[in-house]
């Protein structure tokens, strides 16, 4: 129970032991802070639900209807649909995460919990809307004809490789966000920019082949494409880009993790 | 290893922020040959040893510091140099109300707290019973805490703070709020704790509080000590020291 308090490294290993030993600190805040978006309800839990339904069909009738984007074999608004549901929820958890060390101040201000608890938590929250949002997902693709097959049981290795890649992503943006405030201007516009650099609306088959590889170090690009494969019986992604994208969610991670560390310190002068 | 009974050690502990937007200003700039970043010394080589069930009293004008000791004691803030060990379970209750959320009532904030603060699971439902017993709040624990006066609001916060199983509690001004009840409520379990073997650091400009509760005393200031030693010689230097100014 030796607490040795000096200047800070960034020392991931005992970062995330303590991160463990505070489990239950982080579920409590994923408890409260999902109690909190639905405290005084109009509607409720249901907008968990609505948004992404009401996104996805906008984009269908504009992109699918009207533009005609490609979507292979899957009818477009149940292709468009697993993209938004993922989409929203990377969205939600990132742009919490960027103002981590403002909203969590009144927590960081009175208990010595890490610091990366409260983005963990941002991260987790949202996951439990995409999950919900891709249970639908699946539903309203059967009800326009896909099929789901046994691959339907890899869809939890894409889940995780975007969990992967979201909390290192987030801690990078809650690092970064911290230390420098001015970087949240930012946010709004690199989201829509890595919305439009990932299979959301358009299938990543639109990307011309020597750009390819490119493309897929983006770890969205081979998750949202593996949770079409998966959750709707889309086309198999090419293994050789599934990797790219999966090795490119555990550098994000390891990177993210790692800035957020250095940054930590900068960004909790001003608790 | 010397000195093993000690709590707290405390080695030539220092903080400097960096001026200029909290962020050191723009280091963009800077590296392009602006000027550099200004820092402030908010403490420097801060020395002090606390051993079991013994307390410290922080005095000092405002601005001298002392908060920032605090801050950097509970892990909030990271400390620039030295180093401070810290032997046991860690408690704070750096402001009043010690972050009790608004929104929930003064049951589900000490669910909330039973968890941050890391109380094992069988020991929750008593910690629920001592929190409750302690600021008496009543029926009133039902309710939004947003609906509470402050001193309410204040009797929560020390009592979430102060009945989770902690070794070393770090209080700033906690007495402030809160009615000449409940603060000898306060003093008597100070006493018992200390009795108990736990240890405390007070920050507080009420002396005869200070006298009364501590052993050990330290006066900063603008960042540095003045004294460090036993409370009533610390107290006498704060009190010249601030008659000379």
């Amino acid at each position: 129970m030796t607490r040795i308090i000096q200047i800070r490294k960034p020392h991931p290993k005992g970062q995330l032991k303590r991160l463990w030993q505070n489990r239950e600190a982080v579920q409590a805040l994923v408890g409260r802070q999902f109690k909190s978006r639905f405290e005084k309800p109009m509607v409720g839990l249901s907008w968990m639900l609505l948004q992404p339904i009401i996104l996805a069909g906008l984009f269908a009738i504009f992109f699918g209807a009207l533009v005609r984007v490609p979507s292979g074999n899957l009818p477009y608004p149940a292709f468009v649909f697993v993209g938004i549901a993922l989409w929203q929820g990377v969205q939600r958890a990132l742009s919490e995460s960027a103002n981590v060390f403002e909203s969590a101040a009144p927590m960081l201000r009175q208990t010595s919990l890490p610091r990366l608890a409260p983005v963990l938590a941002n991260v987790i929250g949202a996951s439990i809307d995409v999950m919900l949002a891709l249970i639908v997902a699946v539903f309203a693709g059967l009800l326009f004809g896909t099929t789901i097959g046994l691959s339907l049981f890899l869809a939890p290795v894409f889940l995780l490789l975007a969990l992967i890649a979201t909390i290192g992503l987030a801690a990078a943006l809650g690092g970064l966000c911290g230390a420098w405030r001015d970087l949240r201007q930012t946010i709004a516009l690199g989201l829509q920019i890595l919305m439009f650099a990932s299979p959301v609306i358009y299938p990543s088959s639109l990307i011309p082949e020597q750009y390819r590889v490119l493309y897929a170090l983006n770890p969205y690009a081979g998750v949202i494409e593996g949770l079409r494969f998966t959750l709707l019986g889309g086309p198999m992604p090419d293994p050789l880009y599934l990797l790219i994208s999966a090795s490119s969610a555990f550098a994000v991670f390891i990177i993210g993790i790692w800035l957020f560390l250095s940054l930590e310190g900068r960004a909790a002068d001003a608790l | 290893m010397p000195c093993n009974d000690a709590v707290i050690e405390v080695v030539e502990l220092g903080k400097t922020f960096l001026l200029g937007n909290l962020g050191g200003g723009r280091p963009l700039y800077q590296k392009l040959g602006g000027e550099p970043a200004k820092v402030r010394h908010a403490l420097a080589d801060i020395n002090f040893k606390l051993t079991k069930g013994e307390a410290l009293g922080v005095m000092g004008r405002n601005g001298s510091g002392k908060s920032t000791l605090l801050k950097v004691l509970a892990g909030i803030v990271d400390p620039t140099s030295g180093t401070a060990i810290l032997r046991g379970r860690i408690g704070a209750l750096l402001e009043i109300g010690s972050g009790a959320h608004p929104d929930l009532s003064g049951w589900e904030n000490m669910r909330m707290a039973a968890r941050l603060l890391g109380v094992p699971k069988l020991k929750r439902q008593a910690y629920y019973d001592k929190v409750a017993q302690f600021c008496e709040l009543g029926s009133k624990l039902a309710e939004p805490t947003r609906w509470y006066s402050s001193g309410q609001f204040a009797r929560l916060g020390f009592a979430m703070a102060a009945m989770a199983p902690t070794d070393i509690l770090l209080i700033d001004e906690a007495l402030a709020a809160g009615d000449m009840r409940f603060q000898l409520k306060c003093f008597d379990f100070f006493y018992r704790a200390k009795a108990e073997g736990r240890s405390f650091v007070f920050v507080s400009h009420a002396l005869p509080v200070l006298r009364d509760l501590c052993e050990k005393g330290l006066v900063l200031h603008e960042g540095k000590a003045l004294y460090t030693g036993s409370v009533e010689e610390a107290i006498n230097c704060y009190e010249s020291n601030t008659a000379g100014n």
